[in-house]
């Protein structure tokens, strides 16, 4: 099973993406979450690795409606 | 009753039970004697984050009145517990561990906060915990971090920290604990006592502080696998409060703990669980196939299954779970971010920066791992693995990075919803816990509890107490 390799993030990408996300970092919480962020990156592309089987299921949603 | 006030707080549930409703125990005498033993040994422990002697006290009386004029009300009447400090309790401190709430005091009970009241439980006090449920043994959260009494210098895992600390060390008889990823079955690796996760939806999670609303569990921690049945019998059941919990029946737990599992098939999925490289300890591993060995002189069948795509139930699960909690959390992260702890707020952080396509994308993954697990347990009654890759690290340097990387050996699970527990499997070498796991069916805990059951009863580990 391969697993997809993590690309380096520079602190003008993670900058871009916390600004995305409408959070805004001190340049000293930047430089904390950056190899924190590095790290989740490698299990966030795991998540997208396309050898996962193609019939991966859909989202559902159940209708329970009360009747 | 002649015995020690020492002894007393070794006594089981079970054992406790019979003695009270005989009225050869005094629900008073009980609870004084873990009252003491709090105040010899909490110090160091760090267990208790709230006490309430004075409630507990009196709960202890007007046991002892009903129990006097004959309204036993069953076998948790009169035995003291602790609840981890995410349970919504009635006028009583509920912080989560955080800076956040620190002078949260709920108006109502939890629903299994409420049912344990209603069995007769009397309440010592609440527990520490990682602060909101995630992160690790954070010194900057509003309470010190627990220690494991097995080593002080030591954590006894987490999130459910307090619980599983006060339970192996007789600080109470029995605890809630909650696990998103496997907070209550680390903490009873860890301190080498039972914890179970159930099926999602079993127990039910109102009034409970969130953390992952998908993934979260609540469930029992105690010393023996009949006390958990004991307590998991007390709170589970359909809630109308929680549109999570299932309208499944009930079954008398108790009925199903028979020592007795010849023909049972085990599977074991090995791949993933015993040769995951150097993050999996040589002990941990003798001491899961010593196990797997008593269970075969059982006359179980053991067999190796496979899960496809177990490792990504990892990321699946860490990404729904710093999603979620971000959702909850978000406003306070953006207005007071300085008041969370900084193990905790990391995390949280990061689930902010996950997107949609990650959130999706794990959905979808954790649909493909239950399946396969659904599939693998059409063939064996259940599945068996360590708890944890590694027994309990030393609290002084720890960073809480093994809480977001490595393998997680209980995480798969709480994506999948199926009941997981975790029963005392042996010591290293150092005399550290090891935790054994034990997955079955969704809402088949009676088949979970009976295995659990028959492996203590051959194997004793339960009669090994720390040395504190």
């Amino acid at each position: 099973m391969s697993m997809v390799e993590s690309n380096s993030i520079s602190i003008e990408h993670f900058k871009a993406i916390s600004q995305h996300a409408g959070l805004e970092f001190t340049p000293a919480e930047m430089e904390h979450l950056l190899p924190l962020y590095q790290q989740f990156a490698e299990q966030l592309e795991m998540l997208h690795d396309p050898t996962l089987p193609l019939g991966l299921p859909a989202v559902t949603f159940k209708a329970e409606w009360d009747s | 009753m002649t015995t020690t006030s020492s002894e007393l707080c070794y006594l089981t549930i079970s054992q406790a039970a019979s003695l009270l409703r005989e009225r050869q125990l005094s629900p008073v005498e009980l609870t004084e004697a873990f009252l003491r033993r709090i105040a010899a040994v909490d110090g160091q422990l760090r267990a208790f984050v709230t006490l309430l002697p004075e409630r507990a006290m009196e709960q202890a009386r007007r046991t002892e009145s009903e129990i006097q004029s004959g309204r036993y009300r069953g076998p948790l009447h009169g035995i003291p517990i602790g609840l981890k400090d995410l349970y919504d309790t009635r006028g009583i401190l509920t912080t989560a561990m955080s800076r956040v709430t620190p002078d949260r005091i709920p108006d109502q009970d939890a629903t299994t906060v409420a049912k344990l009241d209603q069995a007769g439980t009397i309440l010592l006090g609440k527990l520490a915990m990682h602060e909101f449920a995630l992160g690790g043994a954070d010194p900057t959260s509003l309470f010190p971090p627990a220690r494991n009494p097995w080593d002080l210098e030591r954590i006894p895992g987490g999130s459910s920290s307090g619980s599983g600390a006060a339970v192996a060390a007789g600080l109470c008889m029995g605890a809630l604990g909650s696990d998103t990823g496997g907070s209550i079955r680390g903490p009873a690796s860890f301190c080498s006592i039972v914890g179970f996760k159930t099926t999602y939806g079993r127990v039910s999670n109102y009034g409970v502080v969130p953390l992952s609303w998908s993934q979260d569990h609540c469930g029992p921690m105690t010393w023996t696998v009949e006390d958990t049945a004991l307590i998991l019998q007390g709170i589970a059941g359909h809630d109308p409060k929680d549109p999570t919990t299932a309208d499944v029946p009930v079954p008398d737990y108790s009925q199903s703990l028979v020592a007795d599992i010849k023909g049972m098939k085990i599977g074991v999925p090995r791949r993933y669980f015993f040769e995951s490289g150097p993050d999996v300890e040589p002990e941990t591993l003798v001491a899961i196939e010593e196990a797997l060995k008593v269970m075969t002189s059982l006359g179980a069948e053991v067999h190796d299954v496979e899960i496809p795509h177990i490792e990504y139930a990892r990321p699946a699960n860490q990404v729904i779970m710093m999603g979620e909690a971000f959702a909850f959390h978000e406003h306070n992260l953006k207005t007071r971010r300085e008041d969370y702890g900084e193990m905790v707020r990391d995390r949280f952080l990061l689930g902010g920066l996950t997107t949609m396509g990650d959130y999706v994308q794990a959905q979808r993954v954790r649909q493909l791992i239950k399946d396969e697990m659904d599939q693998v347990l059409q063939e064996v009654d259940v599945m068996v693995t360590p708890t944890s890759p590694k027994p309990a690290p030393m609290l002084e340097g720890y960073s809480g990075a093994s809480t977001l990387l490595g393998p997680s050996f209980t995480g798969p699970f709480n994506i999948s919803g199926l009941p997981a527990i975790s029963v005392p499997g042996g010591f290293t070498s150092s005399r550290l816990p090891i935790g054994l796991q034990i997955v079955g069916r969704p809402f088949d805990e009676p088949t979970v509890l009976r295995i659990a059951y028959t492996y203590q009863q051959a194997s004793r580990w339960f009669e090994q107490r720390p040395p504190i």
